[in-house]
């Protein structure tokens, strides 16, 4: 992110984008990792292919949203050394305004009694 | 037995790698590879032959799709210009409408925005190719196309649009505007992925315009095979042109500016 571009420059996320930045916060993953993490929180709903993750990780490590660490062996996958990323401080401040403006849309349509079971958080705080 | 499946499926993976632009293979492929066969592995072990094949059907599919994702964001970080793309446009608009609508002397207001966007396409054109020798050729060649269509329309048949000679003219019309686009894809006026429906939109405006107000006129043979050699030519240009990346402008700028200050060093 340049000095230029404001947070609102990056919104909406995408579902995928969205969900390849969530797995990265509070712990660095390599692409397979980043896989399994999507895959495992949309119950298997979404489920990328190498060519969609390395396309969105490519734009994201452009737009300096995430970046790379250093290389390092999952030792749960063998004894391949495998790039990890790492979620930077403006990828950070993207996510919660995503998150920000996601809950805002809940909190309206909760409003509307399109969320059963959510009125409390249509309640203006 | 795992093993194999896995050894193969990797060779052949690494082959399909190679649909994607050659930056995005070199800092992306490796990695590509090991998530892929990370995925053969697990594959095999929750379903084995069927979860391979399901696993293949995806990544061919994800494959096509973002391989063309990669080749359409590159050209536009290279060479995409809008006011390039808009002038080309334009004139790929403007020039066959033009030439159709007089052709067969339509109303006026029909034929004047053809003439008004080809006018501007092609002024844009020249003035954003910049490099005086090529931009030249590229208007004379248009220039020598339509003088040849007029010509050999009115002298072989005394009247437009009515002989042999509109599959030639439909021909040397499509050198003209191939040479044009030729020049304006090595300026970087647009890039190879721009130009190719640029050249399909051409081709389409143009069928459109024919079977549109003179179906009745193109009933034998001759005309249907110069408009259908008219659209492959299109065609075969985009593929060339896709497999023949635009040159460097300012490197062909700098050379020009070296070969001056050769001449004037040569002088003094």
């Amino acid at each position: 992110m340049t000095r230029d571009q404001n947070l609102e420059d990056f919104l909406p996320l995408s579902e995928s984008v969205f969900r390849i930045m969530l797995s990265l916060v509070g712990e660095d993953r390599h692409g397979y990792g980043i896989m399994k993490e999507v895959k495992a929180r949309t119950e298997g709903r979404i489920s990328l292919a190498p060519g969609t993750l390395y396309g969105a990780i490519k734009r994201l490590k452009q737009q300096g949203l995430i970046a790379e660490v250093e290389k390092r062996v999952d030792p749960e996958l063998g004894d391949e050394r495998r790039r990890y990323y790492t979620l930077t401080v403006p990828g950070q401040r993207v996510m919660r305004a995503e998150a920000a403006r996601v809950a805002d849309l809940a909190r309206q349509a909760a409003a509307k009694d399109l969320l059963p079971g959510w009125s409390q958080i249509a309640a203006p705080a | 037995m795992m093993d194999d499946i896995v050894a193969t499926s990797d060779r052949i993976y690494r082959l399909i790698l190679n649909v994607y632009p050659r930056a995005f293979r070199d800092e992306y492929g490796e990695e590509m590879a090991q998530t892929m066969r990370d995925q053969l592995r697990e594959a095999l072990v929750d379903r084995r032959v069927f979860g391979v094949t399901a696993l293949w059907l995806k990544v061919l599919l994800d494959t096509a799709r973002s391989a063309f994702t990669e080749h359409l964001k590159q050209e536009r970080r290279v060479s995409f210009n809008r006011r390039g793309l808009g002038f080309g446009l334009s004139t790929a608009i403007g020039f066959p409408l033009a030439l159709v609508t007089f052709a067969y002397w339509l109303h006026p207001a029909i034929a004047a925005p053809g003439f008004v966007l080809a006018g501007i396409g092609l002024y844009g054109l020249y003035e954003r190719l910049e490099i005086d020798t090529t931009a030249m050729i590229a208007t004379v060649w248009v220039g020598v196309t339509l003088g040849l269509y007029g010509t050999a329309d009115i002298y072989l048949s005394g009247k437009f649009f009515g002989t042999h000679a509109v599959p030639t003219a439909f021909v040397l019309l499509t050198f003209g505007l191939a040479t044009m686009g030729r020049v304006a894809l090595r300026n970087k006026t647009f890039g190879p992925f721009s130009f190719i429906p640029l050249a399909v939109t051409a081709s389409g405006g143009l069928w459109f315009f024919v079977l549109l107000v003179g179906a009745g006129e193109y009933r034998d043979v001759m005309r249907t095979s110069g408009l259908l050699a008219h659209v492959a030519l299109w065609f075969i240009l985009g593929a060339l042109l896709w497999a023949d990346p635009p040159g460097d402008k300012d490197a062909v700028r700098a050379a020009k500016e070296e070969r001056q200050s050769t001449a004037e060093s040569g002088v003094t």
